[in-house]
């Protein structure tokens, strides 16, 4: 009788606290924010200057690398975790202020968190805690590689197998699912940022070139891919030359940033095929049959289905949207809450 | 490949569209591909990619693995996937492409027994039963105690009294027989032996001889109960402020008086003081 009421006043979320982007799912809104998980703190000047944050999201991606001495725009999550606790607990308490409106008698909400499934405890205690102190009344982990499946529209509680491999910014996670749990779950921790970190060093060693993370970002999204295909793509990149100290512009091409990108991806799929590995054979068998689901930011990179499909010879798909797949999994365990009791971890 | 074209499902295409399947089935064939090279490359079963052409949904395994494969598949064939995604039918029931339901992943039809073996049907109301059998041994005991108890006097040394006798108003039958008056005088007290006697040489009148005077007079409410030397109840009733009861009988006396503090107890016209028998306003004590 009173869940009609709680509905009404508080305002659960759910939220993907990812490496690269935080998205927030409002219960009965859907996903309303979807920024990059970047603070920029400025140091006060003064003798008792005091550290204040200056931007969060987009507006604090854009100074990344472009700060002065006196401001330090810091990526608070390394890794899929906590990296740095208090300013995760900043900036999660200003997305949340976002998304709120602040109202006379607002009940803190619930809120469901991802987690990756190769987080510690310790981590995910620092997950779980950042969220209490960002406001939450009560919070619920669920696991990454379940709210992909869930958001991918798998069938997780048939007794079928479902195979997801998430690659997301930090981490990648690959998860076989039935029956609403996870029958394996593995993680590495491997993702967007390593591909980024591998073209700036591929640039640096070949080209004698520095490029910042940004300008690698933009590379890997333009011609960036992960089997050869037919077509090879060219793009200018500008960048500070290291022996005479002089920006300098240049031309990569598609098939150097595969060369660039193989050990990152040599990773991902070896992580598949010892997922694939250990996975039970009537389930293994459901995944031949179906094959496996590719969400994340990662699953972007052109031909990394590809990749995958020739390195294990199982049909690969990438799912709809596959960057909001995590936050619209786990806002759909949100919705249904009631139901879908057993793929909350407890710690 | 030979495979004849079905009828299309009229209400599943757009108006103006052919439907998913016979784009990609156009497009392969236009490429010169076989069902089975097409299959080779995206890995799935020659029967899937026919199942795919022919828009059969039923035989495919998911609305989110249907247009993966149809994007893969579009892909392969350099049709323009989301065109043909578009053509896809909507995610209605009969179309085989419905988003799977979630559900419930806790509920449960049954329990098992946390240990292996069972217990054996007769001990399952064992406890139960012992439980009844206790209180119905209680209970009965409670009420049977009045006629089966028989209690031995309580050693309380009483100090001697002189022969003072008080005749009585009310002059009331002799509790005890006289024959077993006799018995009384086998005291252990030589001092309470010998006074018998001395009480005997002045007997009260309207007293059986050997029989001895309880005066209790009242202040304020008090529940008293008086057993004589044979456990018969003398006297168990509440009492009213003001009120005065004579009892005579054989000694000793078993008192019980609720609200000690405002009760005042004379045996033989010997006032007996209450004060070192009363625990929680109850006083309990037996007068030789």
């Amino acid at each position: 009788m009173f869940q009609f009421l709680k509905g009404y006043f508080s305002s659960d979320l759910a939220i993907d606290l990812g490496t690269a982007n935080t998205l927030i799912y409002v219960r009965g809104k859907g996903i309303v924010l979807d920024e990059p998980s970047v603070v920029a703190i400025r140091q006060e000047g003064g003798p008792n200057g005091k550290r204040v944050i200056q931007e969060v999201g987009l507006a604090a991606k854009q100074m990344l690398g472009r700060t002065p001495g006196n401001i330090t725009a810091i990526r608070p999550m390394k890794d899929g975790v906590i990296a740095d606790f208090t300013v995760t607990e900043q900036m999660l308490k200003q997305f949340i202020k976002k998304v709120l409106d602040s109202r006379l008698f607002s009940p803190s909400p619930r809120i469901i968190i991802c987690v990756p499934c190769g987080s510690t405890q310790v981590e995910r205690r620092a997950i779980r805690e950042s969220a209490l102190g960002a406001g939450a009344s009560k919070v619920y982990l669920i696991e990454e590689p379940m709210a992909a499946a869930i958001g991918a529209d798998l069938p997780i509680s048939d007794a079928t197998g479902s195979m997801v491999v998430d690659i997301g910014g930090g981490t990648t996670e690959v998860g076989v699912i039935s029956l609403g749990g996870m029958v394996y779950a593995g993680s590495v921790r491997v993702g967007g940022d390593k591909f980024d970190e591998a073209i700036v060093n591929y640039i640096r060693r070949n080209y004698g070139m520095l490029i910042g993370e940004t300008t690698a970002e933009v590379i890997k999204k333009t011609i960036g891919s992960a089997f050869p295909g037919s077509e090879v793509k060219e793009m200018e990149v500008k960048g500070r030359n290291l022996a005479e100290g002089i920006p300098r512009s240049f031309t990569v091409s598609s098939n150097e940033i595969l060369e660039a990108l193989t050990d990152p991806l040599n990773s991902i799929v070896s992580a598949v095929k010892s997922a694939l590995e250990r996975t039970p054979p009537e389930l293994g068998a459901d995944i031949a049959e179906r094959g496996m689901v590719l969400t994340g930011g990662g699953a972007l990179l052109r031909d990394v289905d590809r990749l995958l499909m020739e390195e294990t010879g199982l049909p690969v798909i990438v799912a709809d949207e596959p960057l909001t797949c995590v936050v619209r999994g786990c806002g759909r365990a949100l919705e249904n809450m009631d139901k879908l009791q057993t793929i909350f971890t407890s710690d | 490949m030979t495979t004849p074209e079905r009828e299309l499902p009229p209400a599943s295409a757009p108006a103006g569209s052919a439907a998913a399947g016979a784009l990609l089935r156009a497009a392969r064939e236009s490429a010169g591909l076989s069902l089975d090279a097409v299959a080779q490359q995206l890995k799935l079963a020659p029967r899937q990619v026919k199942a795919l052409e022919d828009d059969d949904f039923a035989l495919l395994p998911g609305r989110t693995f249907v247009r993966g494969f149809v994007r893969n598949y579009a892909r392969l064939v350099r049709l323009d996937a989301d065109a043909v995604l578009a053509a896809l039918p909507g995610g209605n029931a009969d179309s085989g492409l419905a988003a799977p339901t979630l559900h419930p992943t806790a509920q449960s039809i049954g329990e098992l027994p946390l240990s292996q073996h069972s217990r054996p049907g007769w001990t399952r109301w064992a406890i139960p039963l012992t439980l009844i059998a206790i209180i119905a041994a209680g209970a009965a005991y409670e009420l049977l105690r009045p006629a089966a108890t028989t209690r031995p006097p309580a050693p309380v040394a009483t100090p001697p009294r002189e022969p003072v006798a008080e005749p009585t108003p009310v002059a009331e039958p002799p509790v005890a027989p006289p024959a077993l008056a006799g018995a009384v005088t086998t005291l252990p007290n030589p001092v309470a032996a010998a006074e018998p006697a001395a009480t005997g040489t002045t007997p009260t009148p309207g007293t059986p001889p050997g029989d001895r005077e309880l005066v209790l007079s009242y202040r304020d409410h008090s529940w008293t109960e008086v057993r004589d030397r044979n456990g018969r109840v003398l006297l168990s009733t509440m009492m009213t402020p003001g009120a005065r009861q004579v009892l005579s009988g054989q000694g000793p006396f078993e008192l019980v008086i609720g609200n000690a503090a405002d009760v005042s107890v004379t045996l033989d016209g010997r006032k007996i003081d209450l004060a070192p028998h009363i625990r929680q306003s109850v006083a309990r004590l037996t007068l030789q």
